[in-house]
């Protein structure tokens, strides 16, 4: 093997050093790089198990009073074929679910759903839904089995979802955005809302100026 | 588009055909070792090519310290020079003046070399008819097919073949390396077999992922990058043996193996001419893996996914790659370069064999059960 | 490509007393100068970080590494990976149950997302970087960097010849140096002497392409970072909008979030492929047309596009590619109460590629009084071969749906979600229905008034992989550089002339010309420096010339090397 030339400013460590040296130089760089490796090359995903959407990661988050995202203009139609825009509902807290009736998570949430809307209903809260994915007589045959009287806007082109893209994206499916009467988003739930946590954001969002 | 029988029975003619003339070349280049004229001694004044080269073996050691950058060791200062016939000539130690970064080694045989003999002229006659064959073989199964003949495992290795023999008749005509003949044409004779007995597919359409015309570009730069590192691993097997042999007492004696290696060029020439075509091949594989990456991209969605294939394309450029490193290092020229550049050509060879018939991937084409 | 570190600022060393021309300095050279000044103490922690810089970037360590890539591949390429092969994977497990669990520790089913994979092409990254740019820099610095000084004796050169010239010493350097200036000779003058090199562009060469293999790695950094890449199944007449919710899977780089992906939307108005339908190829497809129309931003006019297998729709710097098809048959299914619980159509995955035999599930979740399930098969051509039903032919020339029933709980409401092409048997049970194949148009009645099933027609549908990779074009750019720097290194080569002119008889003077190159480009310099004496015969009016150079004396030298550079 060549004599590797030696870089002349500095001098060598010891000789018996240096196999030691280079080792553990070597185990250290990789060990720390390694850790912040970015999955550059190869990022593999979750791998095909064919649940077919995207759960998303779960959470809650909150926002202050009047420092939420202002929603986008929302319009559709519903399931019994009316048109309904979400400036209808200026003035009111709104809970807006995105859902589908194939999809678990939505199903163990319905109940709690139905159960929140007719409970704050007399207070002026409105519940909208919008369906992912799903055909009218699907969908209807879901409101049917849980008890939803809210409407829902079928969205099987995913418009609604777009037009949150830029503002709080859904992220998976169930999302539930509980907005103020002013037009702002106070609350995002990623993944299966209990009763007593979606009570509580309604309950703070009623109680938020605008 | 139904594919044209009489042609393509009329390919495998061809094809056929270009086995027998190949295996005949093949027998008159051994010829030539039995029979053919045994190589003359180079005169001192030999002076063909202007620029009169001298050779500056003693003055390789000031020469390098004079003006070499970067100057690895003379290879070797050797009394008997192999494949130098008798030796003793002023010219005898030109090769050993190779290892010096700077200096000049000469270019023996093609200073004035002998003139073919009557073998020679055979074999390559056989060989050029071979390769006519070949060609019209090639030819003809594409436009049986309607469609570029290199879509399956026997046709690719058959295009392969191909090159091969270009490349090697190009590199006569250029360096007359004659001699080399019966090592070269020896692995394209066992491919074509090859292709004729295990690996022959009937003429049909490609696969729908194929209809591209990235194939031309793809296809056709890995055909001939590999045909050219045939040749440059026969090179290098030829390398080791002529230098293995020379270092031993009894060389340059004129009887059995040694005789063979008497006439083939010495050994840091044919070091160097191996050098010279991978040189001129790992561009062309390059060029290849990076066309093959825009071909994926558009095809499957990904530019590099990690795929058998390309995994087993980057290996080998990464072995190759490592070859040109070791040639430009003092201590790593010669020997060990060599068997790196095997190394190299193992990995094609498991790329172009092992990934097709025992692996499964996206590359999958081969076309073989 | 030398490891030399040559310290900036070098200049030429005088010229040593025997003709020896003392060379840009090696590390013999080096290493006397440096070493001088050796100070003893404490090797300290500066110094270990210093030399383990070194150690890094040397080219050793760097071809070291790359080896090291090279062999981790090994594995990758042969034993089954996760990302590509899940399947395989699990086969593999399967053959394996010793072994395969192992084999998982230590990442080798997903060799090329393993973190010590990563390790090794980050180190290289580093080693790479480390070495190669502050090259550039010296070679910049160095442009101008001057050829060395002539040997004194130049007949010791390989290539050399000797001329009287009728013109004085001074004349004849004179019009040997602008003849070589003319061909484009870096030119340096000197006392009674003129050397001139040639083919800088080596170097340079050299270092594009190793600074373009670092920029490659960068654009594939760049890429896993900000992309990301999705599938999205899609019924003909269905659209879908690239939200995070609308796709099936969604595998984003580190940091990309749900609000960075570009709000197109597409829809498949029709799909048709074709097949042979004759020949020894019969049933394999021939063509594929995915007739799409697409908005890039919502409420932008909708555009329209032939999806193909290898033509990819370029949308918003987000390119969607063609990746598979199948059937969806539509099912109605009314309950027990009559009303109508199920209308949609459904995705059947195709199991076998000869004639597309699809397998899936209907699972109606909202039907009463008890939820119902079914699985089954569909088949395009069918064929009854010995009673069991196959598919002759890829297209839908016969169709026919075979499904099995359950009703029961389909365990959907509530737990973990399920997949969407199988069926949870726990909680159901069959239902006793006698097997037949539903022609579109034609029922099943379930028992015990559970409902009907009819099976209303098909559509088509097709998988598209949705991927967006922003270093893409930079590892393109990278990689052509890289393939020019590598041309340009392999094609120009180094070398160098020198000419001396002493004062000869009767006013003229003895003109002497020598030149040398690298070994490898020896041949193609042989002729080059025959047209060049020859010109400079010409321009200095010599007579005709007289060849010298080569050994003076055919003495043997060992094989020692006075420098190991390169």
């Amino acid at each position: 093997m060549s004599r590797l030339p030696r870089c002349p400013r500095h001098r060598g460590p010891p000789r018996g050093a240096r196999g030691v040296a280079g080792a553990t130089l070597a185990l250290a760089a990789s060990l720390v790089l390694a850790g912040c490796e970015s999955g550059a090359i190869g990022q593999s995903g979750p791998g095909s198990n064919g649940q077919s959407f995207v759960a998303g990661s779960p959470g809650a988050t909150e926002w202050r009073a009047g420092s939420g995202p202002a929603v986008p203009r929302v319009t559709g139609t519903t399931l019994t074929g009316q048109k309904l825009a979400l400036a209808h509902y200026r003035g009111h807290v709104v809970v807006l679910n995105f859902w589908g009736s194939w999809c678990t998570p939505c199903r163990a949430e319905a109940p709690a759903l139905a159960s929140l809307a007719r409970h704050f209903g007399r207070s002026g809260v409105r519940f909208l839904g919008v369906d992912i994915r799903d055909s009218p007589a699907n969908a209807q045959a879901f409101l049917r089995n849980f008890g939803i009287s809210y409407p829902s806007l079928n969205d099987p082109g995913d418009v609604i979802a777009l037009d949150f893209a830029s503002t709080v994206p859904p992220s998976g499916i169930p999302t539930t955005l509980v907005i103020s009467p002013g037009g702002r988003v106070t609350a995002r739930v990623i993944g299966e809302v209990s009763y007593p946590g979606l009570r509580g954001l309604i309950t703070r969002a009623m109680a938020q100026p605008s | 588009m139904p594919v044209n029988i009489g042609l393509a029975q009329l390919s495998d003619h061809f094809l056929l055909g270009t086995v027998v003339f190949y295996a005949l070349g093949m027998l008159a280049f051994a010829g030539d070792f039995a029979y053919g004229r045994t190589p003359r001694r180079r005169p001192a004044a030999v002076a063909a090519t202007a620029g009169s080269v001298r050779v500056a073996v003693p003055a390789a050691a000031t020469a390098s310290a004079a003006l070499g950058s970067a100057g690895p060791a003379p290879s070797a200062a050797r009394a008997a020079p192999p494949g130098d016939g008798a030796g003793g000539t002023i010219d005898g130690p030109a090769d050993a003046a190779v290892g010096t970064g700077w200096t000049v080694a000469a270019s023996r045989w093609r200073a004035g070399g002998a003139p073919a003999g009557r073998w020679v002229r055979a074999a390559l006659a056989f060989t050029a008819l071979g390769l006519v064959a070949h060609v019209a073989g090639i030819l003809t199964r594409g436009l049986a097919e309607d469609r570029v003949p290199w879509g399956n495992m026997y046709e690719f290795v058959t295009a392969i073949t191909c090159a091969a023999v270009i490349a090697f008749l190009l590199l006569c005509i250029r360096f007359r390396i004659y001699s080399l003949g019966l090592f070269v044409m020896a692995p394209v004779v066992l491919g074509l077999g090859l292709c004729a007995t295990v690996l022959y597919t009937a003429a049909g359409p490609l696969v729908p992922a194929l209809h591209s015309y990235w194939i031309w570009i793809h296809v056709t730069a890995m055909t001939l990058a590999i045909g050219s590192f045939i040749v440059a691993a026969v090179l290098t097997t030829m390398y080791l043996v002529a230098d293995r042999y020379a270092r031993r007492p009894a060389a340059g004696t004129g009887t059995g193996f040694g005789a063979i290696l008497q006439r083939l060029p010495g050994a840091d020439a044919l070091d160097r001419l191996s050098y010279r075509t991978v040189i001129f091949a790992f561009p062309i594989w390059t060029f290849g893996i990076i066309a093959g990456a825009i071909w994926a991209d558009q095809a499957w969605g990904r530019y590099w996914g990690w795929d058998p294939k390309e995994t087993w394309a980057f290996i080998s450029w990464v072995v190759y790659a490592g070859y040109l490193h070791a040639r430009a290092t003092a201590g790593w020229r010669g020997h060990r370069a060599a068997y790196i550049q095997l190394l190299g050509f193992t990995t094609l060879l498991f790329n172009l064999v092992g990934v097709n018939l025992w692996i499964t991937g996206l590359h999958s084409y081969a076309g073989i059960n | 490509m030398t490891d030399v570190r040559v310290p900036a600022g070098t200049t030429q060393p005088a010229e040593a007393a025997d003709g020896q021309l003392p060379e840009s300095p090696g590390p013999a050279g080096q290493a006397e100068r440096g070493r001088a000044p050796a100070t003893s103490g404490p090797f300290g922690i500066v110094d270990w970080g210093r030399w383990g810089w070194h150690q890094l970037t040397s080219m050793r360590t760097a071809l070291i590494l790359l080896f090291l890539m090279a062999l981790a591949s090994v594995p990758g390429s042969v034993l089954p990976q996760q990302g590509i092969n899940p399947q395989a994977v699990t086969q593999y497990y399967a053959a394996h149950p010793a072994l395969a669990p192992w084999l998982a520790r230590f990442s080798l089913f997903n060799v090329f997302a393993a973190p010590w994979f990563a390790a090794i092409y980050l180190l290289l990254f580093l080693s790479l970087a480390g070495c190669v740019i502050p090259r550039t820099f010296r070679l910049v610095g160095a442009a101008r960097q001057q050829p060395p000084r002539a040997p004194r004796n130049l007949s010791r050169l390989p290539l050399a010849r000797r001329m009287e010239s009728p013109l004085g010493p001074a004349e004849a350097l004179a019009a040997a140096s602008a003849l070589l200036a003319g061909k484009r000779f870096r030119v340096r003058t000197g006392d009674g002497w003129v050397s001139a090199e040639k083919g800088y562009l080596r170097e340079a060469g050299n270092l594009l392409f190793h600074l373009a293999l670092l920029a490659l790695l960068a654009a594939v950094g760049l890429g896993g970072l900000f992309g990301y890449k999705a599938d999205r199944l899609l019924v003909a007449g269905q659209s879908f909008g690239n939200t995070v919710t609308a796709l099936d899977q969604f595998r984003p780089g580190r940091l990309v979030s749900a609000a960075d992906l570009q709000p197109f939307a597409i829809t498949l108005n029709s799909f048709s492929a074709r097949y042979v339908t004759s020949g020894t190829d019969l049933g394999q497809p021939s063509a594929f047309h995915a007739y799409l129309s697409y908005t890039a931003q919502p409420g932008a006019a909708p555009q329209r596009y032939d999806l193909q297998v290898n033509s990819p729709l370029n949308v918003d710097g987000v390119k969607v590619y063609l990746i598979g098809h199948g059937y969806a048959p539509v099912f109605r299914v009314t309950d027990g109460t009559g009303r109508v619980v199920f209308d949609q159509a459904v995705p059947f995955i195709p199991v076998s590629l000869a004639g597309l035999t699809s397998e899936g599930v209907v699972k109606v979740p909202d039907a009463h009084p008890r939820q119902l399930g079914f699985a089954g098969v569909f088949l395009p051509t069918t064929i009854d071969v010995g009673g069991k039903l196959e598919s002759a032919f890829p297209a839908a020339y016969r169709p026919r749906v075979s499904l099995v029933s359950f009703a029961g709980n389909l365990g959907m409401n509530s737990g973990p979600p399920q997949s969407v092409y199988q069926l949870d048997t726990a909680g159901l049970r069959r239902l006793p229905v006698k097997p037949r194949p539903l022609a579109p148009g034609q029922s099943i009645r379930l028992p015990g008034g559970a409902g009907t099933l009819t099976f209303t027609g098909y559509r088509q549908w097709i998988s598209l992989a949705i991927t967006y990779d922003p270093g893409q074009l930079p590892a393109l750019i990278a990689a052509i550089a890289a393939l020019g720097g590598l041309l340009v290194s392999f094609l120009v080569r180094r070398r160098r002339v020198f000419v001396r002119a002493s004062a000869g008889a009767g006013g003229g003077s003895s003109v002497e010309f020598g030149g040398l190159a690298r070994t490898e480009a020896s041949e193609t310099f042989e002729a080059e420096f025959a047209d060049l004496s020859a010109a400079l015969a010409a321009a200095t009016g010599s007579g005709p010339a007289a060849e010298g150079g080569g050994p003076r004396s055919a003495t043997a030298t060992g094989p020692s090397a006075p420098n190991e550079r390169e």
